[in-house]
């Protein structure tokens, strides 16, 4: 474009990016923004013509509406898979937050939590605290208080409720290749159930485990909000971490992550000392659900209870990852998997972006609620920290009786049920 | 055609926001950029104000408003337009995307009645579980509305033998540009009278705005098969189409792609398995009785084969079928692939001219060095010549243009028309008067004149304004 | 005949042109316009469109207005004006072709009809069910036809007073017709047999049908939605007396209603359509409509004006015929 009005930032690299959109609108049936606000400043195909009005000048990085319609994005790509062009609208979003940052700050909640996240002494504090909150009775207690508080508080309430095992002891002959497990901020902090079933399963699908110590947060939530300068100082210090360990696969068992750390690549493109080694990283990375769906995965012991699969838009869309999740749940005898109607709608929750956006988080919350009401299936299952704690939250202020849980959990509880 | 404002922009503005909630109006010049171009972003204008009503009464009070004021308006769908067809300088755009209700479905009398934004495809999944079906699928589908469709009288490719939105729309409630509220068609069978619904569909938001429109539906075919037949030679494809058109055959839906588009599609999401080494595919749809179809598929494949198609393969299932489908239904799309802008056009012609004219294009994108990509709707003979370019490239925009000029001149020479499903728009205005004459474009004008005497239901568009005799004398009078 | 390549499957005629010529012209290239209008093939093309005439092959093949390609035309004021075009598909242009069918020469006179064209089916048969007689009952036979894959051509039901002047007796009668490639229409046959006894009848029966308009004193079409019909048919056929010959078109939802001349009816008893039609009320969007279609001249103004009072119509018809020269005192006028 002749004269381009935002020269050398993130945005105008993007370039090539927003050229390839042609504007035929196939993703706006596919965006939960605009379904939900009913505005094509809030499409896709409305915030590419926002991004590329900001490199012609027709609108400056300053201009609250269009802050406000980028904020607004919950950033799920669900429009890429429906994109013939091919437009990375995951890579122009955050190249567009990371731009808009230069002009002004990310609210203060959103600052807050970033930069607790990129600071392990100060996340291993906060996780704990978190964990001895949600061991008390406190957040259920306090799920019901209108607004964000009541709401963060059944987020931490909807943790304790996994489906109850027997401890077994999980033995691998190691013939899949070795493993090593991303443990995640808030899946060590909150689920660390979750992790050490998705150890046991993994094992018993013929996976040896090792350890990758010094791993961080991926830095996902930072690269969304468009910082991406600490996004690449995780991801350099993950991938140096997993190196000295050299597995064969990294195992991610948040969908979240796992789209961040397979496009460390794209995240590390400009750094000529990073770039290869973050591609040949992130081509390792695998969602636990592909791991075990390329094992079988083994079937376990009977379990026999009704249950309905909602896809995190990190697996479907940005990792493109839709029957292995399944392939878990067929593998569990027993278990009888509901459809759940528009499944492949996001659920709100998009990191952090139900605590900063909560009026449209809720609005695309309520249609998933009511279609999991709809099933009457006691279980989610859902593979995403951010998604089970969405969902599971939104159930107990909706006073629906069912509770979320992650694939992973069930099929250890079928191999809990198996070892008996 | 602006006539001026008898109050204030932001007057309006409130007084709007009044009517349909403060975040349903846009009015800063930012918000506006979104909805200043449709599918074809080559064209912009910028609107002063957009409106999007929530409820069928909501649209009402604010075509009422309007008018009271004076001001012109466009209505907007998805914006999925391939004619500039609902952008306009300083106009007030209503959108009606919010209006999205599947207000009743009689399944025994194969109708339904709907808002104007359902989507087609929504609409589709609504009734499939009946084993029924609305027929005209634009390519656009899975984002169109019934409102643009019935606005632009849309085709698709199962258009061939089904036929177009005209063909498939029983009864419409339509708020005038006056405010007035009429009932045109009927939803339960025939009447006398002239056919305002015929007069109205196709009228690109010219004569107003559909409230709810009520639709047939179509039976589910028991049995839908579909074969790619591929060829070293665009001419060969050419009169293979229309040897199947002669046969007698109707097929379901006949559509080409020239190898440019196969390549660029094969590299998308979409990527169907087609040859990418081949020069043209069709894909054809048989549909219909068991017994029928598989007569006619021999029939067809026998004439493919004679005609030189290198191999003919038929869609072993729904799965594989519906993969060579979202190939061709999102070839447009993929284009983006080329380059920033797309030019497209919509040109229909004699079946029996296919091969003549193919060449003619072939000539003619050679001469002014320009790629063009053929993705249509070969047995309706309605022409899809693609251009990818780089609108920043003073140079190449104009050899594109002038490549365009000439094929759609080309096109008319043979008997053809200017545009088959996508609308005259602001995009083909300029060819109206090479395929009517004066006495024709007047009375279409006349017949604007009975729908919105004022000309304020999207102004400037399909009719050059000078052919209009009366309205010019009012005008020059003012 | 102004144009005819008959590869393009589309046909160009003034608007004089009778549907027997354009018949003998398309057959000797195995193709056909699938319009039957009541009456004969002696009428015009002009005329069909004009009147929006069609008759039972619109089950199979639709309405004038959907065969209809583009036109021309005179209009009150002596301009030329076409509309639409030659080609299978346009959508150049607001739509006049439409807005002249069925306007009964009142917006303009029409010269010139492009339409399209069909191959005419390799295999075109016509079966009579008489109904009642063991049958499954006419709406469970109805229904049965309606969710079946059926494709009939045409489907036509007869009282007993049609079906006498047919020759098949005074017993309430079905006319199907199945056309197209042998293997479709003998698995139709097949299927259909298993719903009905049925047996075949020649292909003038249809033109007979057509006909049978000839010297009544009133047609009428009453329309409404298909499935009203399913209910009402078997007590209309049972109950109707032998001057009213009806036959009813259960997937185009309409009913007519030839009635001869007894030479002593009011004028306004004839525009009463003579039975009683039993709908059911269902609700809102089932309305029927009374449509007529031949009437005594001198009972014409005696019919309630028809839906032209409306003020869309009104200003067409001002602005195509400020003088109202074209067929005045028609469509309420």
């Amino acid at each position: 474009m002749p004269g381009c009005a935002l020269p050398g930032t993130p945005l105008a690299d993007a370039l090539p990016g927003i050229n390839a959109c042609v504007h035929c609108g196939f993703c706006l049936q596919a965006c939960p923004t605009y379904l939900n606000l009913e505005d094509e400043n809030d499409s896709p195909r409305g915030r590419i013509f926002l991004m590329r009005s900001l490199l012609e000048g027709t609108v400056k990085p300053d201009d609250p509406s269009v802050q406000q319609h980028i904020d607004q994005c919950l950033g799920c790509r669900a429009c890429e898979p429906v994109c013939p062009s091919g437009v990375p609208y995951g890579q122009l979003l955050e190249a567009t937050r990371a731009t808009l940052r230069e002009s002004r700050p990310n609210p203060f909640i959103a600052r807050f939590i970033l930069f607790v996240f990129a600071r392990a002494w100060l996340l291993r504090p906060a996780m704990f605290f978190s964990r001895l909150l949600a061991a008390t009775p406190i957040p259920t207690l306090l799920s019901g208080v209108k607004g964000r508080i009541g709401f963060a508080m059944a987020m931490l309430a909807s943790t304790g409720r996994s489906i109850e095992r027997s401890p077994y002891s999980a033995i691998s002959r190691g013939e899949r290749g070795r493993v090593a497990a991303l443990r995640g901020c808030v899946m060590d902090g909150l689920f660390s159930a979750t992790n050490r079933a998705t150890e046991r399963v993994l094992k018993v699908n013929g996976y040896a485990m090792v350890d990758a110590p010094g791993q961080q947060c991926c830095g996902a939530l930072h690269a969304h909000a468009g910082d991406l300068e600490n996004a690449r100082k995780l991801a350099r210090r993950n991938i140096a971490a997993f190196e000295k360990s050299n597995p064969e696969f990294v195992a991610v068992n948040a969908a979240g992550c796992g789209a961040t750390m397979k496009e460390y690549g794209h995240l590390l493109k400009d750094d000529p000392e990073w770039h290869e080694r973050a591609a040949a990283f992130g081509s390792r990375v695998r969602d636990v659900s592909e791991l075990l769906a390329a094992a079988g995965p083994r079937a376990g012991g009977a379990l026999p209870i009704r249950v309905t699969y909602d896809a995190p838009c990190h697996l479907q869309h940005a990792q493109r990852v839709t029957q292995a999740p399944l392939s878990m749940l067929a593998a569990i005898p027993g278990l009888e998997l509901v459809p759940l109607h528009d499944s492949d709608q996001c659920c709100g929750s998009a990191g952090i972006y139900n605590l900063i956006e909560p009026a449209t988080s809720d609005a695309v919350l309520a249609p998933k609620l009511a279609n999991i009401r709809a099933t009457g299936a006691p279980w989610v299952a859902t593979g995403n920290p951010g998604c089970l704690m969405q969902i599971g939250a939104g159930l107990i202020r909706a006073e629906i009786s069912a509770k979320s849980i992650h694939p992973v959990d069930l099929l250890d509880a079928s191999y809990a049920a198996f070892g008996q | 055609m602006i006539l001026p404002s008898r109050s204030n922009a932001s007057t309006v503005a409130d007084r709007l926001a009044e009517i349909v909630g403060d975040r349903h109006v846009l009015s800063r010049p930012s918000e506006l950029l979104v909805y200043n171009s449709d599918g074809l972003p080559g064209y912009r204008r910028q609107p002063r104000l957009a409106v999007f009503p929530g409820a069928r009464d909501e649209a009402i009070a604010v075509v009422r408003l309007l008018a009271d004021e004076g001001l012109p308006f466009v209505p907007r769908g998805a914006g999925t337009g391939l004619s500039g067809g609902s952008l306009a300088d300083d106009i007030i755009v209503i959108g009606l995307h919010r209006l999205k209700d599947i207000i009743s479905l009689d399944i025994e009398n194969r109708r339904v009645t709907v808002e104007p934004g359902v989507v087609n495809l929504r609409l589709n999944k609504y009734v499939a579980p009946h084993g029924l079906l609305y027929a005209p699928d634009p390519s656009s589908e899975a984002a169109c509305t019934i409102g643009g469709n019935v606005a632009e009288n849309a085709g698709g490719p199962h258009c061939l033998k089904y036929g177009v939105t005209l063909n498939h729309v029983l009864a419409m409630t339509v708020v005038l540009p006056s405010g007035e509220v009429v009932e045109l068609g009927s939803k339960f069978g025939e009447h006398d009278g002239y056919d305002l619904r015929g007069a109205f569909i196709g009228s690109e938001g010219c004569f107003g705005l559909a409230l709810d429109i009520t639709v047939k539906l179509t039976q589910r075919p028991q049995t839908v098969r579909t074969l790619l037949a591929d060829f070293m030679s665009v001419d060969k494809a050419a009169r293979v189409t229309s040897a199947i058109i002669a046969s007698g055959i109707v097929p379901a839906a006949l559509e080409f792609m020239d190898g440019p588009t196969i390549r660029v599609v094969e590299a998308s999401i979409y990527a169907a398995g087609y040859p990418k080494d081949a020069e043209a595919v069709l894909l054809i749809e048989l549909d219909g009785l068991e017994a029928g179809v598989s007569a006619d598929l021999e029939v067809v494949r026998r004439v493919c084969i004679e005609g030189g198609a290198r191999n003919v393969k038929v869609a072993r299932d729904d799965v594989e079928r519906l993969k060579l489908w979202q190939g061709r239904k999102k070839a447009f799309g993929a284009m983006g692939r080329l380059a920033s802008h797309l030019i497209v056009q919509d040109a229909v012609i004699p079946r029996t001219r296919l091969s003549e004219i193919l060449a003619t294009i072939g000539a003619i994108s050679k001469k002014y060095g320009v790629l063009v990509c053929n993705v249509f709707h070969a047995g309706d003979g309605n022409l899809h010549p693609n251009i990818a370019y780089n609108a920043d490239d003073t140079d190449e925009s104009e050899r594109v243009h002038k490549a365009m000029t000439e094929i759609m001149n080309a096109c008319i020479a043979a008997g053809g028309s200017i545009t088959g499903e996508h609308g005259v728009g602001l995009d083909k205005m300029g060819y109206m008067e090479s395929i009517f004459s004066d006495n024709s474009l007047n009375a279409m004008c006349e017949l604007r004149g009975v729908f919105d005497p004022e000309h304020r239901a999207n102004p400037g568009k399909v009719m050059p304004i000078h052919s209009c005799k009366e309205w010019n004398a009012v005008a020059s009078a003012r | 005949m102004v144009s005819y390549v008959p590869g393009d499957l589309t046909l160009t005629v003034r608007g004089g042109t009778t549907l027997a010529e354009i018949g003998r012209v398309t057959g000797e290239h195995d193709q056909w316009l699938p319009l039957d209008p009541f009456g004969s093939d002696e009428g015009t093309i002009g005329a069909t469109i004009a009147t929006a005439s069609a008759g039972p092959l619109a089950t199979g093949f639709g309405l004038p207005r959907d065969l209809l390609l583009g036109l021309e035309f005179v209009n009150g004021r002596g301009e030329i004006v076409r509309a639409g075009g030659k080609v299978v598909k346009n959508v150049a242009g607001f739509d006049l072709s439409r807005l002249l069918t069925g306007s009964w020469g009142t917006l303009g006179v029409i010269t010139e009809v492009t339409v399209r064209l069909y191959s005419r089916p390799k295999v075109d048969r016509t079966f009579a069910v008489p109904l009642g007689r063991g049958q499954k009952s006419t709406t469970e036979l109805l229904r049965a036809v309606a969710a079946s894959p059926l494709a009939p051509f045409a489907l036509e039901i007869l009282n007993g007073a049609a079906a006498l002047s047919l020759g098949f007796g005074d017993n309430p009668t079905l006319l199907v017709r199945f056309g197209g490639n042998a293997p479709v229409v003998d698995a139709q046959l097949k299927a259909f047999s298993q719903l009905a006894r049925t047996e075949e009848v020649e292909q003038s029966t249809w033109p007979a049908l057509r006909k049978m308009d000839g010297d009544a004193a009133s047609v009428i079409r009453i329309s409404t939605l298909p499935t009203r019909f399913l209910t009402v048919a078997s007590s209309i056929l049972a109950d109707t007396e032998p001057r009213i010959m009806i036959s009813i078109n259960p997937r185009r939802g309409i009913m007519r209603l030839v009635t001869q001349d007894d030479g002593d009816r009011e004028p306004a008893s004839i525009a009463d359509p003579g039975i009683s039609l039993d709908f059911p009320s269902d609700g809102e969007g089932a309305g029927t409509s009374v449509i007529f279609e031949k009437l005594p001249a001198e009972v014409w103004p005696v019919v309630s004006p028809s839906v032209a009072s409306d003020p869309l119509s009104r200003g067409i018809k001002k602005a195509y015929d400020p003088h109202n020269i074209l067929n005045p005192g028609i469509l309420g006028h």
